[in-house]
């Protein structure tokens, strides 16, 4: 007997897919510090939003159905960048990070394949940074950090962790709100919202681009302060304390972490950061 | 002889200032006092609600000292929170400004805790002195929170809710006592909403079965946060006492009393008048005492209208100083004045058309419409003292009506209650009593100001990169440019008020303080080591008047902020 071939939908026409030809090849990785390779794609995604802004007479703007979702696709994957690039490059700079993730094992391909300024991205394949505890762990085990960590780092990445959720949402559920993301989120307020779907505005949408900038604002600044720290008090790094003798290894701390994008003042130089870090260390 | 009126304790105006036995000894305990202390010392959860002045922290403090005093009572202790306003930089700066300012508040109840054994002289021991929670390590914390620099992790961590009620829960039973009163002073946080939500998630946490928290605020805030249901969370008490009171006079009369002022060269209506002119705030009222005892005029008419005009004066300064805290309201403080003002108008006119009867108006109805500027507005004027808001007045076909008295001192300014053309106490005095009119005035807001004059749209600050105007309050990113807007902080801002715009000064004072001193704004008082000696370098302006300026200051500083 032949197959029952009753169909419930159209036929789909032919397809013809690879993956090679649709990354640009002619891409280098720019020099910029972590941070700022952020806050420009950012500002990138946020420009993107505003073209598509529906602008009333006053007031709040509109954002395109699903806009909103997709932005926040983007804007968590522009995070994810930037923990891999820092780490990346921390390794690469930093003896502590360098012996902590000594151990970690890298794939044979990555391993033949990768130029060794990228190596350490490799190491990052199997890591998510889409949770507060994710984050952290890759933070010690790469970068070495032991100790606690500082209430601003700790509550930041607790609302990270709600846009994550959220995320969740977005990828697996078209942003409907799912039992394990509800209880994540917290259940006595989110009950009444199980499988209802996300409804973000623009004021909303702005509140989540900040919790997003201001995790790569805090950790930037606290893995600055705290690496910059430790080549002092474990002495990984022998200063001399004069800025001609100190200028390469310090150089290269600071234009690892600093932003040009969003300079802390409008004084601020390697000069002015070593400067500030002698007169704190020094005496 | 007169007494230099300056100098005089018995006219301080406010209750922090004021040394316990005084307080004690000061305080008019009528039927109406009376029934506040009570809501305060019982079980449960109350706000205590009233403009500045009315005696909130007279009230708070009254109930510390006497359950300090007996064991039968519970256990009170007592916070003020007026520093708040401190912390407000923090929420441009740290990202974690909500935690740290949650730390502070309960690091304020535990350093009340320690203030109160120092207060009974127990030797009760709340933490050991290398604790983290010691007295001097909580002392520094808040002090550097409050300058927002070098703020400790570790008290973040360590002071928690759980922490903070069983210390409080040992303390009621090493003290002996059944259970305990939390008298959070100073907590109605207006100028930074973001702490208020926080703070009243705290209030609603600390609230347990033998610790209730008392907060005092100020009216008009109707929303404190998503958590908290005022009237289930906590029962609002109002300690502004309505002119209409049958005991109004009788009740500030009793300051006079109580506090021995003397008054004997101000004629008795004058006083009867200045009583109603105080709109039921007795810092009011004891600071337009002094001003009538200290004036140079001869004529008592002229000193009258002078003192009136001068406090009528001192109020708008207040209030319009919300445009400097919240610069955003700008256009609807403004807004508001001007509908104050004509509210007054109106209801003067009203008096006048009514002049030969034997009734008075002072209530004005406007139609409730759902607006959340208008609401606004409305709340920057109850919250200031300037509208008394009373019951909901229900019209025909479904419209409500939002009922108010506006400040009986503007009536009385405006001649509202005046028959003829010149001045008699005894007239005023006398129209004010009368009885009330039974219809008050009705008007919808478009009726009352022009459309020209109604603005209410925000005043939000522009992109600093591309210019481009806000389009909402919470907008974070620029809707043209795509950067990120920057958090102006006010407090900042607050403290580049000009010496000029001080209205406690002379305008010789503030001339020489300018030309003469280096001091230039407020926040230079907060700079300079020793300000009042830096003062003495104006011309005549000696030791004793520069401290008077200084404390001045000081005062002006912690109103602003509070």
């Amino acid at each position: 007997m032949p197959k029952f071939t009753y169909q419930v939908n159209n036929s789909s026409q032919v397809t013809k897919f690879d993956t090679h030809d649709l990354f640009d090849k002619d891409y280098v990785e720019p020099n910029s510090s972590a941070i700022d390779t952020f806050l420009e794609k950012t500002e990138g995604l946020r420009n993107l939003l505003n073209k598509n802004l529906i602008k009333e007479n006053s007031g709040e703007p509109k954002i395109p159905k699903y806009f909103a979702n997709l932005m926040i696709l983007a804007y968590i994957s522009a995070v994810e960048s930037y923990f891999r690039k820092i780490i990346r490059k921390v390794i690469l700079i930093d003896k502590v990070a360098q012996k902590a993730s000594e151990n970690q094992i890298l794939t044979y391909g990555a391993a033949i394949i990768h130029s060794p300024d990228m190596l350490p991205e490799a190491l990052l394949e199997n890591c998510s940074f889409a949770s507060k505890k994710n984050i952290i762990d890759a933070i010690r085990t790469f970068i070495g950090i032991k100790g606690n960590m500082p209430n601003d780092v700790n509550d930041i990445l607790e609302h990270f962790s709600k846009v994550c959720q959220l995320r969740h949402c977005i990828v697996h559920r078209f942003g409907h709100l799912g039992s394990k993301n509800m209880i994540e989120l917290g259940l006595s307020k989110h009950k009444d919202y199980l499988e209802k779907p996300l409804q973000l505005d623009f004021n909303k949408l702005n509140e989540i681009f900040l919790v997003c900038n201001s995790t790569v604002k805090v950790i930037n600044n606290f893995l600055f302060q705290t690496i910059i720290t430790r080549t002092v008090t474990e002495r990984n790094i022998n200063w001399c304390w004069n800025f001609d003798d100190d200028k390469e290894e310090f150089t290269k701390y600071y234009e690892t972490f600093a932003s040009k994008i969003e300079p802390p003042n409008n004084n601020a130089t390697v000069k002015e950061a070593y400067d500030r870090f002698k007169e704190y260390f020094k005496t | 002889m007169m007494k230099e009126f300056d100098d005089a304790k018995e006219f301080e105006e406010r209750a922090d200032f004021i040394a316990k036995d005084d307080l004690m000894k000061w305080t008019v305990q009528n039927d109406f006092f009376l029934a506040i202390q009570k809501k305060i010392l019982q079980t449960g959860a109350k706000l205590i609600v009233g403009p500045r002045g009315t005696g909130k922290t007279n009230q708070m403090r009254f109930a510390y000292y006497t359950c300090s005093e007996s064991k039968s009572k519970p256990l009170a202790i007592y916070v003020s929170f007026g520093k708040y306003y401190h912390l407000e930089p923090l929420l441009s700066t740290k990202s974690n400004a909500i935690t740290i300012f949650h730390t502070w508040v309960l690091s304020k109840i535990l350093l009340g805790c320690y203030d109160l054994l120092e207060d009974i002289k127990s030797n009760a021991e709340l933490y050991e002195e290398t604790n983290i929670l010691s007295q001097k390590s909580l002392q520094e914390f808040c002090a550097n929170v409050e300058k927002g620099t070098d703020i400790d992790d570790n008290v973040i961590r360590e002071v928690t809710i759980n922490e903070v009620l069983n210390t409080i829960r040992k303390l009621t039973i090493k003290l002996e006592r059944k259970r305990a009163i939390l008298l959070l002073d100073d907590a109605a946080l207006s100028l930074t909403p973001e702490y208020l939500v926080e703070f009243f998630d705290v209030f609603r946490s600390l609230k347990t079965i033998n610790i209730a928290p008392k907060a005092s605020v100020y009216p008009g805030t109707t929303v404190y946060g998503p958590r908290f249901h005022v009237g289930h969370d906590a029962e609002k008490v109002s300690s502004w006492l309505e002119i209409r009171n049958e005991n109004y006079s009788q009740f500030m009369g009793g300051l006079i009393k109580l506090r021995s002022l003397d008054i004997d060269e101000i004629n008795k209506d004058i006083v009867e008048i200045f009583k109603y002119a105080a709109f039921g705030i007795p810092r009011h009222f004891i600071n337009l005492l002094r001003n009538y005892n200290q004036s140079q005029d001869k004529v008592y008419q002229q000193r009258f209208n002078n003192v009136i005009e001068q406090q009528a004066e001192s109020i708008k300064v207040e209030y319009l100083s919300f445009t400097k805290k919240l610069p955003q309201y700008q256009n609807i403080i403004n807004t508001g004045w001007l509908l104050h003002e004509k509210m007054v108008e109106i209801i003067t006119i009203d008096n006048k058309n009514i002049a030969v009867s034997d009734e008075k108006q002072l209530q004005f109805s406007i139609l409730k419409e759902h607006d959340l500027t208008r609401d606004r507005m409305f709340q920057f004027l109850i919250e200031a003292g300037l509208l008394y808001e009373l019951e909901e007045l229900k019209g025909g076909s479904n419209k409500v009506y939002k009922r108010y008295i506006p400040h009986l001192l503007f009536l009385v300014k405006s001649r509202a209650f005046s028959t003829g053309k010149g001045f008699k106490a005894s007239e005023v005095i006398q129209f004010i009593k009368r009885r009330e009119k039974k219809l008050s005035i009705r008007r919808e807001l478009s009726n009352v100001l022009d459309s020209k004059d109604i603005e209410l749209n925000l005043n939000l600050p522009s992109c600093r990169n591309c210019g481009a105007e806000r389009l909402t309050e919470q907008q974070k990113f620029c809707h043209n440019c795509g950067k990120e807007l920057v958090r102006q902080s006010t407090f900042d801002a607050c403290m580049e008020t000009q010496i000029n715009e001080l209205p406690f000064l002379t305008k010789l004072q503030r001339q020489r303080i300018n030309e003469q001193t280096g001091l230039h704004t407020i926040g230079d008082f907060l700079l300079v080591p020793d300000p009042a000696t830096k003062l003495r370098q104006a011309k005549q302006i000696g030791p004793i008047r520069a401290d008077k300026i200084y404390k001045k200051v000081v005062d002006r500083i912690e109103e602003f902020l509070s």
